[in-house]
């Protein structure tokens, strides 16, 4: 976090990541192959598995992995509460520079990334693009530092759910400090619209462990509301009620096969990083198998 | 030690603070920003965990400064036996006069005035003494001082209870002035018959106890020159519900009603009255109730039909005090008199006396007068012709119509011819001179009827008194002939057989229009009725009478026994102690309550002292200036002791030394802390 230009944070972040990926077993992001399915009138006569047709003297398509198509929205929260830092850099710093280093990683893929950042409205909306230059403006959207006094992500996944109309990926950046009655509904149409999502909750870690020992007039960074809290008397109700509040987000990332990570913001950006990749190859084995399972039924 | 304002002790409550302050644990005002307070809830202050407190040095300092600071708001002062808490002197002379009148009788007057009358006894000192007197229409000792000062100090007390106990309220009037001048005497007379006391002047006080009503009679007060050093103190009780009317019988002595007429009674609201509606009904009688409607503070008129028998008791319903709710009523029979006329005249001859003198007798419901020519008759009027020989009637008037008249009276009274004319020297004459003594002319004494002025008379008789021996002029001419003339008769002279005794009265003109408008006049019929009365005929007896009233003679001749609506016989002095209906043999009389008495609004004080009684304050307001003196006292001795001075300047001294200590100790706490 040192280094305050984002982009070339997320670039040693990616390039740090391809250096370690050479020895990662998890390798080849080419054009794949991904299931056989038979020929009928009205598909493209190019996709035609001559080969196969050779051998078997029956028309098969051969189907591949809409893999370099790949959409991905990066939704970050951009909301007050996100600039609560106990370290040197806040968590929406952190935020700011995980979306940077996933849209450089996908850009250099030459995958379409666009950006939505919100508060308790959204601010900033770019389509996912892949054009030489649009990078850049990504870069210079995620600068703009937070304003928000509220956070309403149901908005952001809406807007997403409304807008893109072609599956893609969509990767939620967040604290998620917000009630989270219909969070779960939203999350659901965006799975039901195909789209695949990540969840990054991106945390303090005082918020984690609530590593306060003074008593004081705790302000609230969005409402700006004051509660006398002695934090020794409070510690063990608030890890209480926080780890309630988790298990929900996990449950819900968990219903709707979102996968979800919590990131402390001490922790490096390539295990985030890491994360994502991992997820996506889940997510991509997961898929295949069932594709497998369907061909195998026709 | 006493405090001048003991509510400032409350402040004291203060050094909860400090404590409380000690138990807390140190807070701070710092403010630490955070992402959310959704995972948190406020935590209140909290008290150490250790029950042991810091600093009780310090804790101390802050409790004693506030203890001291509140203390000397509350302006302490040491309480020195004063001079004036302690009687001096001799005691003072109490007369407790106590109200016994019938309005007493309403709601629990009698228990209030019962208890505020012990309680003066009981407030009495040893020194003091004590009479007691009650009133009604008149006041009666109970309790001389005399008895008081025989009685040996301890008993005297339970004496003056005793005594108390004896009273009861009566049915009579009230007569607070004679009460308040009874008292005055007894008060009085103490003070010269009593041992001398030559160095202090005694203080004397009557305490009335008392509804003070309007309808007490105050006459006696005004200009009554109250003695220096009394003082009345008015103890005024009062009703819960003041709500009362009254009735009483109008025109009971109405002479020309007749006998069956509707009676006229008069409903009386009391003016601090709650009520309105009233309903009358005579007691026992079947008939629906009347029902009226009286403002407070006025009266109405009713007639109402009369009792079915000849007397009654009429009730009136719908108030709060029974009292005064009932109305006796006994009807009078008519008497029959009988007055003689002797004389050859036409009983409708307008031109003579007789004409008029049948008119001059009208009937009434009470009595009716008869003119026959029975030589019996009390009363007997003779024209100038008639044979007096005869006569032996006790009054005889003699009516001369002529100068011719002059031989009747020689032979009534057996005297030789005597020389009369008629007078003829003026146009006509006045009654000059008339002796108002004399009771056939008393009536007329009052200045409002004596003048006779407008009564000519056209003719009249010039005879000489100085003829007939004892003549006595009762009235002259205002040329000085005799106009009316009167000789006793003594028994055995002339006609008049032995043994009966009585008197002529000589006319020396007629009251008929040839010779007067004496018969026109206003004063003929008055006249005839004294004549009536001074021939000692029995008037008819009025049977209505007050509470405290005296009976007449013909009721209370001893030879009636009086027996009370029960049937029960009485004494006659106790006849007209209640209300109700009488029978004196077989001749009923009613007693009412006196009308005065049913006016129970209370009267101001005010009154009282413009008639020039040193009303005195009240037990009640006494005590209110007991205690302002009091407070005046505990003022001055807190002025001149100034104890809060040195209590403030002591809360300086230890605030000094806690600021001294917490200085010492914050600094400790800095040094030891990294």
């Amino acid at each position: 976090m040192a280094i305050k230009n984002l982009e070339l944070r997320a670039r040693i972040v990616v390039e740090g990541f391809w250096k370690g990926i050479h020895r990662s077993p998890y390798h080849g992001f080419s054009v794949e192959f991904s299931e056989y399915r038979q020929y009928t009138p009205g598909d493209d006569p190019r996709y035609l598995d001559w080969r196969l047709y050779a051998r078997s003297d029956r028309y098969y398509i051969k189907k591949f992995e809409d893999e370099t198509n790949l959409r991905c929205f990066l939704l970050v929260d951009n909301s007050r509460s996100m600039t609560y830092g106990s370290l040197a850099w806040t968590k929406a710093q952190y935020a700011h520079t995980l979306a940077a280093t996933l849209a450089y990683f996908l850009n250099r893929q030459g995958d379409a990334v666009g950006l939505l950042t919100f508060d308790e409205i959204i601010r900033e909306y770019l389509p996912a693009r892949n054009r030489p230059g649009h990078l850049r403006q990504l870069m210079l959207l995620l600068e703009k530092p937070a304003a928000g006094a509220g956070t309403d992500i149901n908005a952001a996944l809406n807007r997403i759910v409304d807008v893109v109309r072609r599956r893609g990926l969509v990767v939620l950046i967040s604290d998620l400090l917000t009630p989270l009655e219909s969070l779960e509904k939203n999350l659901r149409a965006l799975a039901a619209s195909g789209h695949d999502i990540i969840l990054f909750r991106v945390l303090d870690p005082s918020e984690l462990k609530f590593t306060f020992d003074k008593a004081s007039l705790f302000e609230d960074v969005e409402s700006r509301r004051g509660l006398y809290i002695d934090p020794e008397a409070a510690r063990r109700d608030y890890l209480k009620r926080f780890d309630a509040h988790n298990a929900a987000v996990q449950t819900i990332a968990d219903k709707i096969g979102a996968s979800y990570s919590q990131l402390g913001t001490e922790r490096p950006l390539e295990t985030a990083l890491f994360d994502f990749l991992r997820a996506r190859m889940e997510r991509r084995k997961r898929s295949r198998r069932s594709g497998a399972i369907v061909t195998r039924g026709e | 030690m006493s405090f001048l304002a003991p509510l400032f002790l409350a402040g004291a409550a203060a050094i909860v603070l400090p404590i409380l302050f000690h138990l807390i644990r140190k807070t701070t005002h710092e403010k630490t920003i955070f992402s959310s307070l959704m995972f948190l809830l406020p935590t209140p202050p909290k008290v150490t965990r250790r029950s042991r407190l810091d600093q009780i040095l310090l804790l101390l300092l802050r409790c004693a400064v506030l203890c001291l600071l509140a203390v000397g708001f509350a302006r302490p002062y040491l309480v020195r036996p004063s001079a004036a808490a302690t009687p001096r002197g001799p005691g003072k002379k109490v007369i407790v006069l106590v109200d016994t009148s019938a309005s007493m009788r309403r709601e629990n007057l009698w228990p209030q005035a019962r208890e505020r009358a012990t309680e003066v006894f009981q407030a009495l000192g040893p020194a003091d003494e004590a009479g007691l007197i009650g009133f009604d229409d008149s006041p009666k000792q109970i309790l001389a001082i005399e008895e008081w000062r025989r009685a040996a100090i301890p008993e005297r007390r339970a004496l003056a209870l005793a005594r108390l106990e004896t009273l009861s309220p009566s049915w009579r009037g009230t007569h607070l002035g004679s009460a308040l001048l009874a008292a005055v005497d007894a008060l009085e007379e103490v003070g010269l018959a009593g041992t001398p006391r030559p160095t202090l002047e005694v203080r004397r006080e009557i305490v009335l106890i008392t509804d003070l009503q309007q309808g007490s009679r105050l006459d006696g007060l005004q200009g009554f020159e109250w003695p220096k050093g009394l003082t009345v103190r008015v103890e005024a009780l009062k009703v819960r519900r003041p709500s009362n009317a009254a009735i009483q019988l109008v025109e009971a002595r109405d002479e020309t009603a007749a006998a069956d007429a509707t009676r006229r009674i008069r409903v009386i609201n009391s003016s601090d009255s709650k009520k309105e509606q009233f309903k009358l009904t005579w007691v026992g009688a079947t008939n629906a109730p009347v029902e009226t409607y009286v403002p407070p503070g006025q009266s109405r008129m009713l007639q109402f039909p009369p009792a079915i028998s000849a007397h009654g008791q009429l009730a009136l319903i719908g108030d709060d005090e029974d009292f005064d709710n009932h109305l006796y009523w006994a009807g009078t029979p008519q008497a029959q008199i009988n007055v003689a006329y002797f004389g050859s005249e036409a009983e409708n001859d307008t031109a003579r006396p007789l004409f008029y003198l049948k008119r001059g007798f009208q009937q009434t419901a009470r009595q009716s007068v008869q003119i026959t020519n029975v030589t019996s008759a009390p009363l007997c009027f003779i024209s100038d012709t008639a044979d007096a020989t005869q006569l032996t009637n006790p009054t005889i008037v003699l009516v001369m119509k002529s100068a011719a008249a002059a031989t009747t009276i020689s032979k009534l009274l057996n005297l030789p011819q005597l020389s009369c004319e008629e007078a003829t020297d003026q146009k006509y004459s006045l009654l000059g001179d008339i002796d108002f003594t004399h009771p056939l002319f008393k009536p007329f004494a009052d200045p409002r009827f004596s003048d006779f002025t407008k009564i000519h008379f056209w003719k009249h008789r010039r005879l000489d008194a100085q003829q007939i021996p004892n003549a006595r002029v009762l009235a002259r001419f205002d040329q000085g002939d005799p106009a009316l003339i009167e000789v006793p008769i003594a028994p055995g002279e002339g006609t008049r057989p032995t043994g009966r005794a009585g008197r002529l009265l000589i006319l020396t003109s007629g009251w008929h229009p040839a010779d007067s408008q004496l018969a026109l006049s206003s004063k003929f019929v008055p006249l005839l009725y004294s004549l009536l009365e001074y021939s000692s005929i029995q008037r008819p007896l009025h049977l209505q009478f007050e509470v405290g009233e005296t009976l007449p003679a013909e009721i209370q001749n001893g030879e009636l026994k009086i027996k009370n609506s029960e049937g029960v016989e009485i004494a006659t002095d106790k006849a007209t102690d209640a209300p109700g209906i009488y029978a004196a043999g077989a001749l009923p009389f009613a007693v009412n309550l006196g009308g005065l008495e049913s006016k129970t609004a209370p009267m101001a004080i005010d009154e009282l002292q413009q008639l020039g009684v040193p009303i005195g304050a009240s037990s009640r307001a006494q005590t209110i200036s007991r205690a302002r003196e009091q407070k005046f006292q505990a003022a001055e001795a807190e002025n001149q002791q100034k104890l809060w001075r040195w209590l403030i300047l002591g809360a300086l001294a230890f605030l000094l030394a806690e600021t001294f200590l917490a200085g010492r100790v914050t600094a400790r706490a800095s040094a030891t802390s990294p």
